[in-house]
């Protein structure tokens, strides 16, 4: 049995003692500020995508061989982690630092203290620069960094000769509904995107994009699904910046769309032409009218190099075909946006490597 | 006097101004308070589609009967829509938020200035500007230049009602530097003759002046001078704790803490509120606590025709005094945009006054939405 066979099977009994412990969704629930309902689902669809045949897959090009790695985790959502840690062990990391996410490291350090058996380790200092510095001392020549622009850009700019850093920046989702597309249907998927992890994942859609000359039948569509979700999975609790910064943003959005449906957990505006406005998350969305998938990635202008994922209802040529081809965007089916298959990270986007390979 | 608005609208200005015209010193009932209000509520509703389409978004389209009920128009609203409820040929002045070129900013539009006016004497009289005569010492562009500047308008008014005569212009910002031979010249003025000095203006523009002055140059303003430094420093300037900014002026001007008057006032209304001490002759206004201590305290007190309520941030529910909530305001004189303002400012209300507490310190945004908000400002 070979050593990356081996490091699979842990890795796999790992992620199995995860799923079944109560104390792990505890850690979910803290870390991502979700319910307890999103975290069972939040674990279980994590750890599901651990297959024995994907893990041998994912160990067949291991091209960390031999190579002490850093991972440097940033916000996110709170099963963040469980990929970010295993990949590189995966890839063959002869030794995993991993820097846990300031406010989020309790389920990085279950998922460290699971793996006790491979080469990884917590090292849980609050400052990342003291954090890289003592890796570099110890031999690290792989960096695997999380997290805004400025960071990554600043530990890319400090690394030691030798020493290669992957830099994988914040995203974002939206979706996209077809003018063939089931309108109940596709507000139901679509609606489960949004909900899951709150809204606030690199996959999360953040717009939703219609093909149609008037958003409002899809808002509504959308308003009443996520009326419904609201009480199989329940949003988390909001810290009052949080909630403040929604109403504020309720309150702009709602002065000019054309519908505009909030409940006690959402908040759905149909805008009454084509443009992109950000939401605060936390399950608040608008509904755009396009012309076509196009007209839809058109509108995220410079934004468009952030897009991680397009949940799409209907044909998913037109979306492909939109996106250029050196786009590595997911396009996935609505509703299965944040369940990515283990075929990488979770955001599909190549890093930004400096140094050398 | 014509406020630009329809005969309904005209009878409520007019009601609202009579109330003005009593001073920040005469008592509105809140029976009287809240009719009129909710009265005015429901007028702007039908005369703006804006004001209508929030209310009906956060609290139903049925008229509210009461302010428990009433959901206010949130600060973002004026960014992304006309708040106004006259024609826009009617637009006399028109306030902008302060931002940078790139940020979408709040315009808050006026048809008739003299209600603005009126209310802003009268809360000035009270609590920041008691005395007959002042030397304004202004920190702050002059209206002239900055004529979308609801301080500078405030400020501008403020020297009309009480200025010395005086040949030098009270405005000590020339093309966003401060003159500081001026100020200095100003202050030695009053230092000698006994004239109270007024220092206002924005917080960031004090840090220049303390900055600017030789590090031992001190000047002993006489009694009854005030400094209101206000805005917040919009990072024009390094930023300095409260107490610090405080002992700032303390230092280079000579004023107690009780002379430095705070204000709580935004673009969005026409009224403003200003800190009043624990200690006033005037117990009806004075904000009690037996947790404060007793020199002054940092409540703010309100006008009559101006409510200032805490809300929870979700449901946006009115809490009871002393919980912390997201400051709600109902001014009376905004009769021609939009009485009921909800802020994002947090703050405690007591029987008597409120605190304001400023954004929620510390809190993290999940996921990535900290950072995508960054980098979707950054690609527009």
């Amino acid at each position: 049995m070979s050593a990356a066979t081996t490091r699979a099977e842990l890795i796999r009994e790992a992620v199995l003692a995860l799923a079944a412990d109560a104390d792990a969704l505890a850690d979910l629930c803290t870390d991502g500020m979700i319910s307890r309902e999103m975290a069972v689902w939040a674990l279980r669809t994590a750890t599901a995508r651990f297959v024995p045949r994907v893990l041998a897959e994912r160990s067949a090009t291991p091209d960390l061989t031999g190579r002490s790695v850093a991972v440097v985790l940033a916000e996110s959502v709170p099963t963040a982690p469980l990929r970010a840690i295993a990949l590189p062990l995966l890839r063959g990391a002869s030794r995993v630092l991993v820097r846990p996410p300031r406010g989020q490291a309790r389920f990085a350090q279950r998922v460290v203290a699971r793996l006790a058996r491979l080469p990884v380790e917590c090292v849980d200092t609050g400052d990342p620069t003291a954090f890289l510095r003592d890796a570099y001392a110890q031999g690290v020549t792989r960096v695997i960094a999380f997290g805004a622009d400025a960071t990554l850009v600043s530990i890319a700019n400090a690394r030691p000769h030798g020493v290669t850093v992957e830099a994988r920046g914040h995203g974002f989702g939206i979706a996209v509904v077809g003018a063939e597309a089931s309108m109940i249907d596709t507000a139901a998927d679509i609606a489960r995107d949004i909900v899951h992890y709150d809204q606030f994942g690199c996959l999360s859609p953040r717009a939703v994009f219609v093909q149609s000359e008037s958003a409002a039948p899809f808002a509504e569509r959308l308003a009443v699904a996520l009326a419904r979700l609201a009480a199989e999975l329940p949003r988390g609790p909001l810290d009052p910046e949080l909630a403040a910064r929604i109403t504020q943003w309720q309150g702009a959005v709602a002065a000019t769309a054309a519908a505009f449906h909030r409940g006690a957990a959402y908040g759905v505006a149909a805008l009454g032409s084509a443009g992109f406005m950000d939401s605060p998350g936390a399950r608040n969305v608008t509904v755009v009218p396009v012309t076509d998938a196009e007209h839809a990635l058109g509108l995220l202008g410079a934004s468009l190099r952030h897009l991680t994922c397009v949940g799409v209802g209907g044909d998913h040529a037109p979306v492909r075909r939109a996106l250029s081809a050196a786009s590595r965007s997911r396009v996935v089916t609505a509703g299965t946006m944040q369940d990515p298959p283990l075929d990488g990270y979770e955001d599909p986007r190549p890093p930004i490597v400096s140094g050398p390979d | 006097m014509s406020a630009g608005l329809d005969a309904h609208g005209e009878a409520l200005w007019q009601r609202v101004h009579a109330h003005v015209a009593h001073g920040a010193d005469a008592r509105l009932e809140t029976a009287e308070f809240e009719s009129l209000a909710l009265e005015i509520f429901a007028w702007q509703r039908t005369r703006c589609a804006a004001i209508d389409r929030v209310a009906c978004a956060f609290g139903g389209a049925a008229r509210v009967t009461s302010l428990d009920e009433l959901r206010a128009v949130p600060t973002d609203a004026f960014k992304t829509a006309r708040i106004a409820c006259f024609g826009l040929d009617a637009t006399t002045r028109v306030f902008r938020t302060s931002g940078t070129t790139r940020d979408v900013r709040g315009e808050h539009e006026l048809a008739d200035t003299s209600l603005y006016e009126r209310a802003t004497i009268a809360s000035a009289q009270r609590w920041l500007l008691p005395q007959a005569r002042y030397r304004f010492v202004l920190l702050a562009e002059p209206e002239s230049d900055a004529p979308n500047s609801s301080l500078s308008f405030m400020l501008a008014r403020f020297v009309g009602h009480w200025s010395l005569e005086t040949a030098s212009s009270p405005w000590m910002i020339d093309d966003g530097v401060v003159a500081i031979d001026r100020v200095r010249a100003a202050l030695a003025a009053s230092s000698v003759d006994g004239v109270p000095a007024a220092v206002l203006g924005a917080t960031f523009a004090f840090v220049h002046v303390h900055d600017a002055l030789a590090t031992s140059e001190r000047f002993v303003l006489p009694p009854g001078s005030v400094a209101m430094p206000t805005g917040g420093y919009k990072g024009r300037s390094r930023e300095l704790q409260p107490d610090a900014l405080f002992a700032l002026i303390n230092e280079r001007l000579g004023l107690a803490r009780s002379q430095i008057v705070q204000e709580y006032g935004m673009t969005e209304l026409s009224s403003q509120a200003y800190e009043a001490p624990v200690e006033s002759d005037d117990s009806a206004r004075a904000p009690r606590s037996p947790q404060r201590p007793s020199k002054i305290g940092t409540c703010y007190v309100a006008p009559p025709w101006m409510q200032v309520t805490a809300v929870d941030p979700e449901t946006l529910a009115p809490l009871p005094h002393g919980a912390r909530g997201i400051l709600r305001v109902v001014d009376l004189a905004n009769v021609g945009s939009c009485i009921a303002i909800q802020t994002a400012d947090l703050g405690i209300t007591h029987e008597h006054g409120f605190e304001v507490l400023g954004r929620a310190p510390g809190a993290t945004p999940r996921g990535c939405a900290r950072a995508l908000d960054a980098l979707l400002t950054e690609s527009r």
